[in-house]
Formats: structure tokens, C-alpha cells, sequence
């Protein structure tokens, strides 16, 4: 009688880990929480921030991108991206809308090109995928998503879209660091 | 890591980043275990991927575990694989801060 009783909450729970990264990506509300520590100041159009956590180690600048490492191994960077990391060169899609085009929903009229870039973003995103969420703040979108490696550390990416560009920032091996970044961002007033 | 490799290395990476920012890297092993991992984790993009070990050994260094000629007949191959190297660089921006690092020391 009891042989199949953990089905429905298999099913349930397998159902919930599915749901979360599903596209269109989950939308959710987001209030920023005060900053209590060393803050990033992004440059641009919306004025964003968010904190850097505890036990920052070694600040590097290569290039576009900035790293911050971390005592416990972490490693979070932050960039504005060129559009051909992306999407084909020959696209004339703006990089915010492609970056809405991977997370959906569809935009209007996108080129096949782009449909099919933004196809293979979205089958490499799911592998591994933990969540996929939107986060509108003030007509800022930030799409985000988690991943957990095949090592059993976690990755978090976010798109920051703020004006024509899109901020990249990621977080490598740190759960409680990421979840902190996203919490934390805002405005600056 | 022999000047060949690292060759093989330069000449894969400069297919999935812009040339100009692998042409500051200095290339070395802990950049080829990252093009691995980024290889591994993405899938199969490339049936030559079975020449790894699997599952991965803590700490992710699969290219200690291929015998030196295994290794520069994996990187060679994977540098002429075009299917290979368009599905990698679906995932390259997620990796592009590791390489940073590896370039760094950090």
C-alpha cells in the first residue's frame, strides 16, 4: 500500500525544481535590502549598487572586467558586455532585447538568426539550471539565473539591462554571496 | 604545459574570446583544465570529450590524468572541431572571469 506513496512528492517536488527555470523567467518582486558593507558603484544610466559582502580578498581590473576574490575561494566579476559575446555580429537586434529574447517572452519580430542564437543560450543555461528569475527594479530589468556545477559549487549570473547596455556580473562558488549581491541591489539616490 | 600545447590552447581560446584579449593571456595548464571543465559541463561538444576521465576527480584537473600524447592529440583535435568550438562559446561568457583569474594567479 505504501509502495508508491513518495511518488506524489516526487512528482511535486520534481515539478517545483522544474518550474523554477522555466521560460519566461519567474518574475519577482525585489526590495532591496540596506547595504552593511563595502558597496559597488556600476557606472551608467540607472545608478546601480549593490554590496560586496564580507571577506573580500584581492581586487583586480583586466581589462573591461573587474574580479573580486574572496577569502573562501569566491570569485564575483563584474562587466558591461560587448554584444558579439552574445549574439552574431551581424545581428541588428540591441543586446538588451537579445538578452530579453533569451529569457523571454518572445520579442516582436526577432530575425531567425537571433531565435536560434538565443535558443542555444537558453539550452546552455538550463543545464544544471537551479532557478531562472526576473527581477524588475525601477524599470531596470535584471534577469538571473543559477546553476549548479557538476563540482557541486553553484553559479549565479546576472543581465543587468540599464539603458543600451547590459551589466554582467557573476558569482562563482558562493551561494550566500550571490544571494546577498541580488538582495542588495538598488539605486543610488 | 609544452609550447605546442599552449599553441593548441591559444589557437582554440581565440575562437571563442575576441583573439585580442587571449593575446594578453598568458596561457597555461590551469587555463586548458577550465577549457575542459567549460567543455564538460556544457554537454557533449564533442565526442572527443570521452578521452577524459569521468566522473571528474575533485578539484577538476582532468588534463593531469591523460598521458602526454593523449593530451596534444585533445587539444589538436579540439582546435580543428568547428561543431565543437561553436557549442563552447554558447557558454563562454559564464567562464570568461575563471580564465581572468587563472591569467591573474588568483
Amino acid at each position: 500500500m505504501y509502495k508508491w506513496s513518495w511518488l506524489p512528492a516526487l512528482l511535486i517536488g520534481g515539478n517545483l525544481s522544474w518550474a523554477d527555470c522555466t521560460l519566461p523567467a519567474r518574475v519577482i518582486e525585489h526590495f532591496p535590502q540596506p547595504i552593511e558593507s563595502q558597496r559597488l558603484l556600476l557606472p551608467g544610466r540607472a545608478k546601480l549598487q549593490f554590496e560586496l559582502g564580507q571577506g573580500t580578498r584581492t581586487f583586480a581590473h583586466v581589462g573591461d572586467m573587474l574580479l573580486v576574490k574572496y577569502e573562501d575561494g569566491a570569485l564575483l566579476s563584474h562587466r558591461i558586455l560587448d554584444p558579439d559575446e552574445l549574439r552574431a555580429a551581424d545581428s541588428r537586434l540591441p543586446l538588451p532585447d537579445f538578452v530579453r529574447l533569451m529569457f523571454g517572452p518572445p520579442i516582436e519580430t526577432p530575425e531567425s538568426a537571433d531565435l536560434t542564437d538565443a535558443k542555444a543560450h537558453q539550452d546552455a543555461i538550463r543545464i544544471g539550471c537551479v532557478s531562472i528569475e526576473h527581477y524588475p527594479l525601477e524599470g531596470v530589468d535584471i534577469y538571473s539565473y543559477v546553476q549548479s556545477r557538476s563540482d557541486n559549487t553553484r553559479y549565479q549570473a546576472m543581465f543587468i539591462l540599464d539603458g543600451g547596455d547590459v551589466h554582467f556580473v557573476d558569482i562563482q562558488g558562493s551561494e550566500t554571496l550571490a544571494k546577498r549581491v541580488v538582495s542588495t541591489l538598488s539605486k543610488r539616490s | 604545459m609544452n609550447p605546442y600545447e599552449q599553441e593548441d590552447l591559444a589557437a582554440i581560446l581565440s575562437r571563442i574570446y575576441p583573439p585580442a584579449l587571449v593575446a594578453r593571456w598568458q596561457i597555461n595548464e590551469e587555463m586548458a583544465e577550465i577549457l575542459l571543465e567549460m567543455s564538460s559541463e556544457l554537454g557533449n561538444c564533442s565526442k572527443l570529450m570521452a578521452l577524459v576521465p569521468r566522473p571528474l576527480p575533485p578539484g577538476h584537473r582532468p588534463l593531469r590524468y591523460l598521458a602526454g600524447e593523449a593530451r596534444r592529440m585533445l587539444l589538436r583535435q579540439l582546435r580543428d572541431d568547428d561543431t565543437y568550438l561553436s557549442c563552447v562559446r554558447v557558454g563562454a561568457a559564464a567562464y570568461r572571469s575563471k580564465f581572468e583569474a587563472a591569467n591573474l594567479g588568483l
